[in-house]
């Protein structure tokens, strides 16, 4: 194709070299496609990047720790998480700090410049502004538009009913974790579990439903208030137990502090009397006295016992305080609270079988709760003789009122000890776990003597007319300096209702009570008798109690020796 | 594509009748010229994402960038259209022209300069403020490769020696402005020419080492490159706020973005429009984007090497390969460094980058590239085959 011959020579040289480039241009495509290829799984690795957002650091999983709710047995709310907005900023994102420290000043108008100012500044990731705002505040901070600045939501406890249920959900930490009542016994059942598992967080957890009556709690709660204004008491507390099924219905102890303010709580007297509290809670015993005593057979009910001259052991001499002194029934050892009777009464079975009644019915160590607020109670293995004689109507001997609580729902429910819970419980659970310690029959004359001493003896006060209450004052002086106080007086009013068919215990107790005017008196039927009156009359109908004032259903209590 | 477009210009691009424009529609690289619209229309998408945050932090209004971005867009669309109209003999004429006027305007810089950041690159013409060695990077790989190819067709000619002349006046005054990564994408080019041209490998290595050796000597002499290098060496002593900005804005975006106007990284990056609108893209319109448009960019560059191979001319061989090498190269420094896989340098992504004289210089060169890569008449009339098909043959034999 070519015209001449000497050209082929430099045509092939010239067309290897054009090969050469060739492959040379397809190498350069090689090598730029290797670059191309390097950009984009670099693009792919920061795409997998996990970027953490913000760097909170270890306090953000116990800021969002999710706690469950707490809802009474009517599913009304006692402790519930709320989402409170918190504002932090990004420093070392902020673009403009005077435009950030301008439109956060115009929105907390209180709040330093020159410290936000210092605050703003600077290469931080994560700075603090302002915990705990209203959504309100958020949304205009929002608006505002400042780069940098942004929200995270922290868990916080609430509780709406403020004091009225302190004692029992306890209060939690900053980190929403359970420092007391039942919100640390969540924890240590199952929350804190949770949490070390990595489960809790931003994660709504069952709400736990307790055996409170809220309606019955506030009840309680105010005429507890009530109580320590009009007698001027240091305290008052109160408990309330379903006996049939053990379930704490209402638990007040006063003074109390308010959960979404925990640090109230560490204040001086401030604990909770009916389980942490230990008291010589007197004549209240005298009806377990006579329980053990007629469970034992060894006591009729129909038995006399002579009241006529105090009682004498060495140098110690015991006598009563409405001194009738001749020989009285037993219904009238209750009902006139006798020392000497129930001294009588218990020697007559002996104290080694009173010692170990009272172990039965759960007199010794600790309450059974779920509160870790507990103490034990304090009572000698042996009595000798003058303590048994003591402990016989409640003295020398310290026990807790939820433990006197329990007590006295075993005595009233046909002999079933059941141990007391604060979540719900059915009769039939109850009853598995329960103890026979006494039987139907000395429960029947239990209920009797209980009722007697409401209609005739010093229970009055805490009788409203129809809810068939039953109940027993106990007025104990205070060990003052090493002796006993005649104007230092816990008083307790243990009581159940309504008596034909116990469904409910209660235990009031008035810690220091004066006389509310001149013509009251200031022992327990004044007070703690008034206030278990006043409760019952608001509570009863709430809890299905229909009011009946047949006399006929009191008749039928009492026992037939007796008729 | 085709159909639209065939049936709104029937008249004008007919292939019966012989107007201009029918024969450089149905002679241009189609996929090279909808690659290229691709790239510059990212660009101006890219701005708005990139630019407010840069122009409200200067003092300027909030598009600023933007519309001066898409007035560019008019000149640089009519210099690429333009050279790809250019012939051969046209095109390396108009690169000759191209490369004296803007080598002594960059002379002129080192004495009537603006100086910007620490360099005198820029040079106040008609109230344009014009960065003559955009124009000369260009200029330069066609006459390289116009001198390489002659001294190829015919070795008594100077060819290399001139080039390498030339180079050493470029370089030297690029590193008196002082200018490192044009510098080195200049030299680059040459070393890729040369080594397209099919220099043994034994001069690959010594130029290899040469240029280590020049690197090392960069690295020592200006102190803002050592202190670049050793800020990507070691992050924690120096300052690479731009670069930790940059990669924050990469990440933050994710595999879809954050969504436009949601970037956060990109407010504090502050060549967010210009050396850094990759990066700053990245966070609104995520790694995905990204990815499309590294895919685009790595399309134009082979389809650019594919069709120079194709060339039977030597000189359009060369020419389209040196172009298309310096654009890649362009690009590839400019993400390695978004990506802060190597240390920064000031360097422009072509096309998509805000600034005027960078987009009509790299337009200069595609334009050229384009008229380079038309199929030609003489090639279709020798076998009968169009070239392309001929080419394919060539290579199975």
């Amino acid at each position: 194709m070519h015209e001449n011959t000497p050209s082929i020579a430099i045509d092939g040289a010239r067309k290897s070299r054009g090969h050469m480039t060739k492959s040379r241009i397809r190498l350069t495509i090689a090598i730029a496609m290797v670059v191309f290829a390097v950009v984009a799984i670099r693009l792919v690795m920061l795409a997998t990047v996990q970027v953490d957002d913000v760097t909170l650091g270890q306090a953000r999983p116990a800021l969002t720790a999710t706690r469950p709710a707490l809802l009474d047995r009517n599913g009304s709310p006692l402790a519930i998480d709320i989402q409170v907005p918190s504002l932090f900023a990004e420093p070392r994102r902020i673009i403009d700090v005077d435009e950030a420290v301008e439109a956060l000043s115009a929105e907390f108008p209180t709040m330093d410049r020159k410290w936000l100012r210092e605050r703003l500044d600077g290469d931080e990731g994560f700075v603090w502004l302002k915990r705990e705002l209203t959504p309100q505040q958020k949304e205009r901070i929002l608006r505002l538009g400042i780069p940098g600045i942004d929200f995270v939501s922290e868990s916080r406890r609430f509780y709406p009913g403020g004091n009225v249920a302190a004692h029992i959900l306890g209060a939690v930490n900053v980190d929403n974790v359970g420092i007391a009542g039942l919100e640390r016994h969540l924890d240590q059942r199952e929350v804190a579990l949770l949490q070390d598992l990595g489960f809790a967080r931003d994660r709504s957890l069952q709400p736990v439903e307790l055996s409170i009556d809220l309606r019955v709690q506030h009840a309680m709660h105010r005429e507890l208030e009530d109580a320590l204004t009009r007698y001027q008491a240091i305290a008052a507390a109160g408990v309330m137990m379903n006996v049939q099924t053990g379930e704490i219905v209402a638990l007040v102890s006063l003074p109390d502090f308010d959960p979404n303010m925990p640090a109230g709580a560490l204040e001086e007297g401030r604990i909770n009397r009916i389980t942490a509290g230990k008291f010589e809670l007197g004549s209240t015993l005298k009806p377990i006295t006579a329980a053990a005593a007629l469970d034992s057979g060894l006591v009729q009910i129909t038995d006399e016992f002579d009241a006529t001259k105090p009682v004498q052991f060495g140098r110690f001499r015991i006598g009563d305080f409405h001194a009738k002194k001749r020989v009285l029934s037993l219904p009238e050892v209750i009902k006139y609270s006798s020392n000497i009777g129930t001294i009588k009464m218990m020697q007559a079975m002996g104290k080694e079988r009173f010692r170990a009644f009272l172990t039965n019915v759960g007199m010794d160590g600790s309450p059974v709760i779920e509160l870790p607020e507990k103490t034990q109670s304090q009572i000698k293995d042996k009595f000798s003789e003058v303590g048994a004689a003591t402990a016989s109507f409640g003295h020398g001997l310290s026990i807790t009122p939820l433990q006197l609580l329990t007590a006295y729902a075993a005595l009233v429910n046909g002999g079933d000890l059941i141990a007391p819970t604060l979540l719900p419980r059915d009769r039939i659970a109850a009853l598995a776990n329960s103890k026979k310690v006494i039987n139907e029959r000395t429960s029947d004359q239990i209920r009797y003597l209980l009722r007697l001493n409401a209609i005739e003896g010093s229970g009055r006060k805490a009788a409203p007319d129809g809810y068939r209450v039953g109940g027993k004052t106990g007025t104990a002086e205070k060990v003052v300096d090493g002796k006993y106080s005649d104007d230092k007086l816990l008083n307790v009013f243990a009581s159940a209702f309504p008596m034909d068919a116990p469904q409910y215990a209660m235990v009031i107790l008035v810690d220091e009570p004066k006389k509310e005017d001149e013509r009251s008196g200031h022992t327990a039927a004044w007070n703690a008798g008034a206030v278990t009156g006043r409760i019952i009359e608001r509570v009863a109908p709430m809890l299905g109690i229909v009011p009946n004032l047949d006399p006929e259903l009191d008749a039928q209590l009492v026992p037939v020796e007796l008729r | 594509m085709c159909c639209a477009v065939n049936y709104m210009f029937l008249r004008e691009f007919s292939r019966e009748r012989k107007t201009p424009l029918a024969e450089w529609w149905w002679t241009v690289d189609r996929p090279l010229l909808a690659a290229l619209f691709g790239l510059l229309a990212a660009g101006v998408m890219m701005s708005f994402a990139a630019s407010p945050a840069v122009a409200v932090r200067i003092g300027l209004s909030e598009w600023h960038f933007t519309i001066r971005h898409i007035i560019f867009l008019v000149p640089t669309i009519g210099v690429l259209i333009a050279g790809s109209f250019l012939s051969s003999k046209q095109a390396r004429r108009l690169a000759f022209v191209v490369l004296i006027v803007m080598s002594a305007l960059m002379v002129l810089t080192l004495f009537i300069g603006t100086e910007i950041k620490g360099s005198q690159r820029w040079i106040s013409l008609m109230g344009f403020s014009l960065q003559p060695s955009e124009f000369v990077k260009p200029a330069f790989a066609i006459i390289a490769a116009w001198l390489i190819s002659e001294q190829m067709r015919a070795p008594e000619l100077p060819g290399h020696l001139l080039t390498i002349a030339i180079l050493i006046g470029i370089a030297g005054v690029l590193l008196l402005q002082p200018d490192i990564g044009q510098t080195a994408l200049v030299v680059l080019t040459w070393a890729g020419l040369l080594f397209i041209s099919g220099i043994s490998w034994w001069v690959i290595l010594v130029l290899g080492g040469i240029s280590l050796a020049g690197i090392t000597a960069a690295y020592f002499m200006f102190p803002h490159v050592t202190r670049r290098f050793d800020a990507f060496l070691n992050p924690e002593t120096g300052d690479n706020y731009q670069v930790e900005k940059a990669l924050q804005s990469l990440l933050e975006g994710g595999w879809f973005g954050l969504g436009p106007g949601e970037g956060m990284a990109k407010r504090a990056l502050p060549d967010a429009h210009a050396d850094f609108v990759f990066s700053a893209a990245a966070g609104e319109f995520g790694i995905l984007f990204c990815l499309g448009l590294v895919a685009l960019i790595a399309f134009v560059v082979a389809r650019c090497m594919y069709l120079a191979q194709l060339q039977q001319n030597l000189f359009s061989r060369l020419a389209i390969s040196a172009i298309a090498v310096q654009f890649g190269m362009q690009a590839c420094i400019n993400l390695l460094v978004n990506l802060n896989l190597i240390p920064p340098k000031g360097m422009t992504l072509p096309f998509v980058s805000s600034g005027g004289t960078s987009m009509i210089a790299i337009a200069f060169g595609m334009g050229i590239l384009l008229g380079l890569t038309r199929r030609k008449p003489e090639h279709t009339i020798q076998s009968g085959l169009p070239t392309f098909r001929m080419a394919a043959g060539q290579e199975v034999a």
